[in-house]
């Protein structure tokens, strides 16, 4: 117990981070079970009061409910998305760096032809082809089909320059296997530099999911922030009307503080890698 | 004296450090004469780096000028305006750094360094400074045409540490300070640089202060030497005196340290470990490891007193 | 030159996969927006034939024709500038819309990075150098807040704020519909006006990655021992911050800066789209929902083929700027 107020007190914004995402993926799970959310017409843009702690939209509905579960979409497909990347990435980017040659050339002519392309024009561009559906696997995967190669190019070069150390030569001197080495030595290697870019992966996620609903580019699913934005801006008239206006600003607030709370976090990485430990 | 160029009076100099107020120089007091090569020889950390870099008034940014006087020709250093210590800066007293081959600023070269340092102080035009500087680097062994045009990058260290020197005597400086000038060389290039620096010094009779941690190099290119020892000077006297006739205990220490090619192969270290500058013992600062250490060692600092024949100790022994 | 031939090779076969992949992805896969358009023109009622006759007339593909032959003809509209025609615009060719829009995202990007940069490093230099005050805390700690913050997220904040709450700005568009184009003062003067929102955006989204960097190059520069050793040979300050630490400390921005510029094309779709701004990215924006494809198929086109290119001319002059880079290739 003191242990971990000491920790708190010397690493003040790294547990207010830890706070921010504990809300925020509290107020998902609340969102999960929120049913749909209906509307009174009557009480259409009213501002912020004891019943509708955020005011009403167009439709009557309270905003704070959409918020909440807005959250859900936001948070299980930045996940999602990370995921994938992450994942995709890693396997991509070790295999990569660590058998090198030929598809070594292969895989990076790739990963460079992707990030030489602008990604939210194409990412525009397939998800306006592709058949909609509204289901976040299906989100996530588009929006995951070109940020992996951002990270298997960083993961590749961590890799790459890993395979110098002289532990790594060692290793292949006492005799073990390719494969043991990559699993034991070279991925525990990398462990702290993957927990970094999965957490960083999260935040651009939410940026650019956010971003393609607020363009109006993916399905309509009236929860998500970037949805609700998209509505407050056009049929909303949130910009007009100053006692709705929480159903544009509303969302705003929540994707700033998810981003800076996932930013905050960052610092924990460094605290749980070994090799920084100072103590 | 019309003979003392530099005088440094109580000169204390301390850094603030996460675990407390690092004293580096305490009380240090020091003469350079003109024309001679003064050797200041301590181990690593002693503050023999801080002491010459505050002759120039250089300190690093956790660090700070407590107390003290540096007098050069009679003006206090420590005192000057901005202005004036920049034209101080160079003209009279120049600096080599330990490591110098990290002094150029890489996206210049050596021309434009030259240019800018005698711009600075003098109102030459580019035709006679680029003159000048050529026949510079010729008296440090270096062909001009080749190495004006030059970035670092594309030097060795040892031609660095040459261009380096020869830029140090640009504005034919009165005292030339010299940071551990062999430090990350190779044997036979300190050598070389030894005997530039003895050349130097025997055509311009420029003084010199030469930091070093090896009493060898100093027995080599220096008359005077001063001991130091968590910032405190403990002897100083000619090289000849300290070598063979050391009068503090801590020198005679140092002199049998150091393994020697002929004779006696015996090396014997100082036992004990350096002791902690942020928190140093009271009373002598060798006490804790001095063979001869007395009652009084423990709680009176002694101070530096003047022997015959120009020496100086701070050793209760000396009384 | 070995490199120079590497490089030039890359863009030729970037520019190849793009061009190719952007056919196969708008004509040639399967459930795509032809079949879907003719499939509910069938269900209005109109025959097979007739519906595609109409896809044709629309979207200027022949569908009975085989792969090949539909890939080598619209190789040949590029390359004559035929871009199709605008579903949205009805009839207007695609080019003639985009010789429109180019001008003004050139216009409100260049001004826009440019301002960035220079207003970045001379902060960051400034926050450096007096890193130990309170205001230059306060700086960095902003700077930091401000990158978490995305680029539309601060536009729509200008946009309620500054156009609609206070009305000091216009909320669209960029120029008064009512002022004549041209080289007068009324126009330029209104072109202005319409642009402070959307450069100003971008600035505040991007400047503080600049300051932060440039601090931070700064700060590590300061304690390098040039530096130290400048001072020591009693060189004026003003030359000590431009030539040994000012330069320094910018080389390694260089190449951030260039892939900031040759993002001008493609990085302004958000602020344009919020801005209702007529460059490339707003059209893409509302060609994406209209599914307007020719128009779709133009600005994506032209946003990657202007990207790639400048990314590769930018390479290309990188190697001149630093002597130590052209030292390893």
């Amino acid at each position: 117990m003191a242990f971990l107020l000491h920790f708190a007190r010397k690493n003040v914004r790294v547990c207010v981070g830890i706070a921010i995402v504990l809300t925020f993926v509290l107020m998902a799970l609340i969102g999960y079970f929120i049913p749909n959310i209906e509307g009174n017409v009557s009480e259409a843009y009213q501002g912020p009061s004891s019943r509708h702690l955020l005011g009403t939209d167009y439709a009557g509905r309270d905003i704070l409910l959409q918020i909440v579960k807005g959250a859900t979409d936001v948070l299980v497909i930045s996940f999602l998305i990370a995921l994938m990347t992450t994942s995709i990435g890693v396997i991509v980017g070790l295999t990569s760096g660590y058998v090198g040659g030929l598809i070594d050339s292969i895989l990076t002519s790739i990963m460079n032809i992707i990030l030489t392309i602008p990604s939210m024009p194409l990412l525009m561009v397939i998800a306006s082809l592709i058949k909609m559906v509204p289901n976040p696997f299906v989100i996530a995967g588009i929006l995951s089909s070109i940020g992996w190669a951002g990270q298997a190019r960083a993961i590749r070069s961590q890799v790459l320059s890993i395979k110098e150390e002289e532990y790594i030569e060692a290793a292949r001197i006492l005799g073990l296997r390719k494969i043991e080495i990559l699993f034991n030595e070279v991925l525990v290697a990398l462990l702290p530099y993957i927990a970094m870019n999965f957490i960083l992966s999260i935040i651009s996620a939410i940026y650019s999911q956010v971003g393609m609903y607020y363009l109006g580019v993916l399905p309509f699913s009236s929860y998500n922030w970037g949805m609700m934005m998209n509505i407050a801006r056009s049929h909303g008239n949130a910009l007009w009307c100053p006692s709705t206006v929480m159903y544009l600003v509303g969302p705003m607030v929540c994707i700033v503080l998810l981003a800076q709370g996932f930013t905050m976090l960052l610092p924990l990485i460094d605290l749980l890698n070994p090799r920084l430990r100072e103590e | 004296m019309n003979d003392v160029l530099l005088q440094i009076r109580n000169l204390t100099v301390e850094f603030r450090v996460p675990r407390g107020i690092l004293r580096a120089v305490d009380s240090a007091v020091l003469d350079i004469k003109r024309g001679e090569v003064l050797g200041l020889i301590g181990e690593s950390g002693c503050g023999k780096s801080v002491l010459a870099h505050s002759i120039l008034k250089i300190v690093a940014p956790n660090g700070y000028i407590k107390s003290g006087k540096i007098l050069f020709e009679g003006r206090d250093v420590l005192s000057l305006s901005d202005e004036e210590l920049r034209k101080y800066r160079w003209k009279e007293v120049a600096i080599i750094f330990q490591g110098a081959q990290n002094s150029l600023n890489p996206v210049i070269n050596v021309k434009e360094h030259m240019l800018d340092t005698i711009k600075a102080h003098k109102p030459a035009t580019t035709e006679e400074a680029l003159v000048y500087s050529s026949s510079l680097l010729k008296s440090v062994w270096l062909e001009p045409s080749r190495v004006m045009k030059a970035y670092a990058f594309e030097l060795s260290g040892g031609m660095k540490q040459r261009v380096i020197t020869a830029m140090s005597m640009l504005l034919d400086p009165k005292l030339l300070i010299l940071d551990e000038p062999t430090s990350s060389l190779d044997v036979l290039t300190q050598r070389y640089l030894l005997e530039l620096l003895k050349d130097i010094h025997r055509q311009k009779n420029v003084s010199m202060l030469l930091i070093t941690h090896d009493p060898g190099i100093a027995a080599y290119l220096a008359d005077r030497g001063a001991i130091m020892l968590l910032g405190n000077i403990v002897e100083v006297g000619s090289v000849e005196q300290i070598f063979y006739n050391a009068k503090h205990p801590y020198t005679r220490a140092l002199i049998d340290a150091v393994p020697s090619i002929v004779g006696n192969i015996k090396v014997k270290p100082i036992p004990g470990p350096l002791p902690d500058p942020v928190n140093p013992p009271p009373g002598c600062p060798f006490h804790p490891r001095c063979p001869y250490a007395m009652e009084v060692c423990k709680h009176v600092r002694p101070e530096l007193i003047e022997l015959e024949n120009g020496r100086q100790v701070a050793c209760h022994l000396s009384r | 030159m070995n490199w120079v031939i590497r490089r030039f090779l890359f863009f030729i076969l970037t520019l190849f996969v793009v061009i190719t992949s952007t056919f196969f992805i708008t004509s040639a896969m399967p459930g795509n927006i032809i079949d879907t358009y003719v499939s509910e023109r069938i269900r209005e009622g109109f025959s097979v034939e007739e519906a595609y006759r109409m896809a044709q007339a629309l979207y200027a593909i022949n569908m009975s024709e085989p792969l090949l032959v539909r890939y080598i003809k619209y190789l040949k509209n590029l390359l004559t500038g035929n871009l199709g025609t605008s579903y949205m615009y009805s009839g207007t060719p695609v080019f003639t819309i985009l010789i429109y829009a180019v001008p003004w995202t050139v216009f409100i990007s260049s001004i826009s990075v440019v301002i960035s940069f220079t207003l970045g490093i001379i902060q960051g230099l400034w926050a450096a150098y007096s890193r130990k005050s309170k205001i230059s805390t306060l700086m960095t700690g902003t700077a930091s807040f401000l990158m978490a913050v995305p680029n539309y997220v601060i536009a729509t904040a200008f946009l309620l704020v500054f156009a609609y709450h206070l009305g000091i700005f216009p909320r669209g568009g960029a120029y008064d519909a009512w002022i004549r184009p041209g080289m007068n003062l009324e126009f330029v003067a209104s072109a202005l006006y319409h642009a402070v929102l959307p450069v100003m955006s971008y600035i505040v989204a991007t400047y503080p990655g600049w300051l932060l960097l440039m601090r931070s190059n700064t700060i590590r520069v300061l304690g390098e021992d040039y530096v130290i050793a400048a001072e020591a040979r009693g060189l004026p300050k003003s030359r000590i911050t431009y030539t040994y630490v000012a330069r320094n400390a910018i080389i390694p921005m260089i190449t951030n800066l260039a892939i900031s510029l040759g993002s001008i094309f493609g990085g302004a779709t958000f602020i344009e789209t919020i801005f209702t701004y007529p460059g490339i990215g707003m059209f893409l924006s509302q060609s994406v929902g209209a599914k307007d494809i020719p128009m779709m198929q133009g600005c994506f086109l032209l946003i990657t083929v202007a990207t790639i290119t400048a990314n590769f001319i930018v390479d290309l002059l990188y190697g001149k700027i630093d002597p130590r880079i052209r030292a390893i290739r």
